[in-house]
């Protein structure tokens, strides 16, 4: 009786320091889940916008003069559109004649405008000599206005945007003049100076090769090393070292492995700087710790009797593993795989060192073009000064981890079909 | 083999038997001794004592048999265990067999001292005395050689059997001498040989005892081999 | 090891001084040969690193018998038993010294080849270990791993006879393609005993076959021991001596590494010789 008395005692102690404690587990959740909330609203609500872009219509009456009287094909393409844009802007806004005023208003079209209006005219000739109304891109500033974030009431002279120019954009809405569309500029295009041209696509693709290559070389080469570190080699003093250096490698700051890469690729081997090869073997060799000791930890995972089982029938080391092992250490390895390429892909510093970071409109058709990655676009459009920057960097964060779920998706898919075999 | 079983239960069970095997020999032996005792008081209520007590030694032989059953059901008992709960098994017989034996001389008693019966002389009776005497003391020396697990003191038991052979002789041939004297006797002797026959497998069932105390020990049986061979391999071991 | 099993043992290092396992060069009680054995070893020391785990153990597996070795945790039964088809080769701080012969043939020399030898002796474990594929693949894939079949009908054939021959054949006929594992744990252990006998081997080692199974399932496969014991030599560790007296014709006793006594089993679980079997059958201390 008396120990009973004794345990009730303490009860309720160890019971109010089991709530205590799953009350620390469960802020603790509750502090990360805000964080996340917090971290993917502000970029959500700061990128959605980035996916409407602004347009204008302009009158536009295109002159046989404008071909020097002789609007053939070849020369279609050679015309002075910028120059049209510009005479039509001025006979819609007749009241700005002074020079300042004259390139304020140019300004509120953006200078690729000029190649859309082209490309429309060298596939519609019959439109010179006839007035119609284009949509032309609008610039940037204008854009930023229209999403409302620029404030008409500060100081005129603390905006780029100036009183004039607001006063035309106001009139231009007024007359219905300008519109939203979905930015499918955004994905289609190549890195611009011009945030209104600015898009996507070269980073995807260049994170798509870098990733490609990543994968190709470090996923079997990690699996590799780790079937023989764990199934066949002696554990000896050698072997331990390697172990050991294999785990300090996976805590070695990534710009350490972009220096390497520079070293070795760049400087002895001479490849070209800014490739997604490049880049790919850069962060492979990142990645390859990752690798290794997840599949290092898999294999260990598949209990002894199963080998034992094998090699009791008569199979040999090697079969062993291929028929027996490799299979069943498969989902845990490519577990790893997924942590070791989500970091890469995510991975900057390593690609600023071997020259990825350049600016590069065009979009890499190989591995071998020059290009850029996704944390690298990132990267640079955060320190545009371009207001309209910081929507597309948003965007383009929302784009990496798309990607991101989508590679872990797959793996995961991949996961399961090795799973289901028993 | 000195210390006990890991599972100490087994241990308190195989003492439960053998305190009831000791038990048992006490009273077969007290049962003799008092069958005796009656003969020579001419006490005729303490034959019938003797007679009626019998039954209790029957209850103990069902007891310990039902317990070596459970013990080999519950422990399945191995080698020496094996051995000794099998030859226990045994001697509870030979102790049962050896009390139906005292009995005999308690029917003696009443035989002789019934009221209406003649008695027989006290000459013819000595022999009996000194003959039970004999064999108790092997029953005796059976029963300490069980306890302590003694097989020197087993031997003893082997080579008192050796000479109640001879005794028994001699005990015939001067039994034989009173007929001689005077026939009358003859009824008289026919119940003493009876009892001294009783007597002699009293002292068997000792010898019994004791080489299952050999078996316990070295799980050879020796029952049925000559004496003489029963003694050597006792001096191997 | 457990408790017991640790008193045990230190019960023994108490007397060590008037024991016998201090003598190296202690001889085995009974007689270790047997005339036309399929299997010999003679002298075998094993070592794991700095730490001998086999003192001189010589002991012959006969044919056609089934051989029990039974003794405490940690007695060198399990360590004895993987030698003789090598499965100690994987560890790597293992050495064994002595001589293992299979049909006369040392199975340590070069020219014996390890893969070889294991069709030849074949092994069944503690844990049912089926490999996490069909039960028909269990039992083709050593068949088909040594090229045993040529064509899908005569393996099927040997799939067939193997599971009959571990009384499997009845229970699972109709649902070979289900994984194996699927099985209840005796099934599981016959089918790995299925397993073995399908690339029918001389010498069948099983290493405390029925530690993980219910009664009735390790009924079963004692059942299919003394079936198998026709035509295989089969060599059982087992941690139960009602088991070791109920399956084999000769028991064999390991105590700390060495080989105390080798009997008939008949002999063994009545009257052993020697003091430190007898300890351990009846269940006390040395």
């Amino acid at each position: 009786m008396n120990q009973v008395a004794l345990i009730q005692r303490g009860l309720a102690r160890r019971y109010r320091l089991e709530k205590r404690f799953k009350t620390y587990g469960l802020t603790a959740i509750v502090c990360s889940v805000a964080f996340l909330v917090f971290l993917l609203g502000t970029t959500f609500l700061n990128g959605y916008t980035a996916l409407l872009q602004t347009y204008i219509a302009v009158d536009i009456t295109i002159l046989d003069s404008d071909f020097d009287g002789d609007p053939s094909e070849d020369l279609l393409s050679k015309g002075d559109y910028s120059g049209i844009i510009k005479r039509s802007l001025r006979e819609a806004f007749p009241e700005a004649t002074k020079r300042k005023e004259k390139s304020e208003l140019y300004r509120l079209i953006s200078s690729g405008a000029q190649y859309d209006l082209r490309e429309k005219v060298v596939d519609n000739p019959e439109l010179v000599g006839q007035t119609a109304t284009f949509w032309l891109l609008a610039d940037d500033e204008v854009d930023v206005y229209m999403k409302g974030r620029i404030d008409p009431t500060i100081p005129e002279k603390k905006r780029r945007l100036k009183d004039r120019s607001i006063a035309w954009i106001e009139q231009l809405r007024n007359q219905g003049r300008i519109k939203r569309n979905f930015n499918i500029l955004f994905f289609t295009n190549g890195d611009s100076r011009e945030p209104e041209q600015a898009g996507i696509l070269g980073a995807v693709v260049g994170s798509v090769f870098t990733i490609l290559v990543t994968m190709l070389l470090a996923f079997p080469i990690g699996v590799a090393a780790a079937i023989y570190l764990q199934e066949f080699a002696r554990k000896n003093r050698f072997t331990d070292l390697i172990e050991v250096n294999i785990n300090n490698l996976a805590a070695v700051p990534s710009i350490i492995f972009g220096l390497l890469g520079l070293a070795i690729f760049l400087n002895f081997f001479h490849m070209p700087r800014s490739i997604p090869l490049v880049g790919g073997m850069v962060l492979a060799l990142m990645t390859l710790p990752t690798i290794i000791i997840s599949s290092r930890a898999a294999l260990g995972a598949v209990p002894p009797s199963i080998r034992e089982a094998a090699l009791g029938v008569g199979a040999s080391p090697v079969q062993t593993v291929l028929h027996h092992v490799l299979p069943l250490a498969m989902p845990g390895m490519l577990t790893g795989t997924i942590i070791g390429l989500a970091q890469a892909l995510g991975e900057t510093a390593p690609l600023l060192v071997i020259g990825m970071v350049a600016f590069i409109v065009d979009i890499p058709s190989s591995p071998m073009d020059p290009g850029t990655a996704l944390p690298v676009q990132i990267y640079l459009w955060a320190d545009s000064p371009e207001r309209a920057f910081v929507e597309r960097t948003s965007a383009a964060i929302m784009t990496l981890l798309l990607f991101l779920i989508a590679i872990n998706g797959l793996i995961v898919l991949l996961r399961k079909k090795f799973e289901r075999r028993w | 083999m000195n210390e006990g079983h890991i599972v100490t239960r087994f241990d308190q069970e195989l003492e439960h038997l053998n305190s009831l095997i000791l038990e048992m020999g006490q009273l077969a032996i007290n049962q003799l001794t008092e069958a005796l005792d009656s003969l020579a008081n001419e006490d005729t209520e303490q034959a019938y004592n003797v007679i009626a007590r019998d039954s209790k030694l029957n209850d103990l032989d069902s007891q310990s048999n039902d317990e070596i059953i459970r013990l080999i059901a519950k422990r399945q008992p191995v080698a020496r265990d094996l051995r000794e709960l099998i030859a226990i098994g045994k001697i509870v017989s030979d102790l049962e067999r050896a009390g139906d034996e005292a009995r005999k001389i308690a029917g003696l008693t009443i035989r002789f001292f019934e009221p209406g019966n003649k008695p027989p002389s006290n000459e013819i009776l000595t022999d009996i005395h000194q003959l039970a005497e004999y064999v108790c003391k092997m029953l005796q020396l059976s029963m300490t050689s069980f306890s302590e697990q003694n097989m020197k003191t087993a031997g003893k038991v082997v080579r008192r059997g050796l000479k109640l052979d001879n005794q028994l002789q001699s005990i015939i041939r001067r039994l034989t001498t009173f007929i001689m004297e005077d026939p009358r006797n003859i009824g008289h002797f026919i119940d003493i040989v009876l009892g001294i026959r009783a007597l002699e497998r009293f002292g068997g069932h000792a010898k019994n005892i004791a080489s299952h105390i050999v078996f316990i020990q070295t799980g050879e049986d020796l029952r049925h081999v000559a004496d003489d061979e029963f003694l050597k391999s006792i001096g191997k071991h | 090891m457990n408790q017991t099993a640790i008193e045990f043992s230190k019960s023994i290092e108490r007397n060590i001084s008037d024991d016998p396992l201090n003598d190296p060069n202690y001889k085995t009680v009974g007689e270790v040969t047997v005339p036309n054995a399929a299997m010999t070893t003679k002298n075998v020391d094993v070592h794991y690193g700095d730490k001998q785990a086999i003192f001189n153990v010589s002991l012959d597996v006969g044919r056609n018998e089934v051989l029990s070795m039974i003794g405490p945790s940690g007695c060198g039964k399990s360590t004895f038993i993987r030698c003789l088809n090598r499965m100690n080769d994987t560890i790597d701080s293992c050495r064994i010294e002595g001589d293992i012969r299979l049909d006369g043939e040392d199975i340590y020399s070069r020219n014996m080849d390890v893969v070889l030898l294991r069709a030849r002796v074949g092994m069944v474990f503690q844990k049912p270990n089926p490999f996490p594929k069909s039960i028909y693949d269990n039992v083709a894939y050593g068949v088909s791993l040594h090229g045993l079949s040529n064509n899908k009908s005569e393996l099927d054939d040997i799939v067939e006879d193997a599971l009959k021959r571990a009384g499997l054949w009845d229970e699972v006929s109709d649902r070979l393609n289900q994984p194996g594992t699927g099985l209840s744990g005796g099934q599981q252990q016959r089918l790995c005993i299925a397993r073995a006998i399908a690339i029918s081997p001389e010498i069948i080692l099983m290493d405390e076959p029925c530690s993980a199974l219910d009664p009735i399932a390790t009924a079963k496969i004692e059942e299919l021991i003394d079936e198998l014991s026709q035509r295989y030599s089969i060599c059982i560790v087992t941690h139960s001596m009602q088991q070791a007296a109920r399956v084999s014709q000769r028991t064999a006793y390991f105590h700390l590494g060495k080989l105390i006594e080798v009997g008939a089993t008949d002999i063994i679980f009545t009257n052993p010789s020697h003091r430190l079997t007898e300890g351990y059958i009846t269940g006390r201390f040395g």
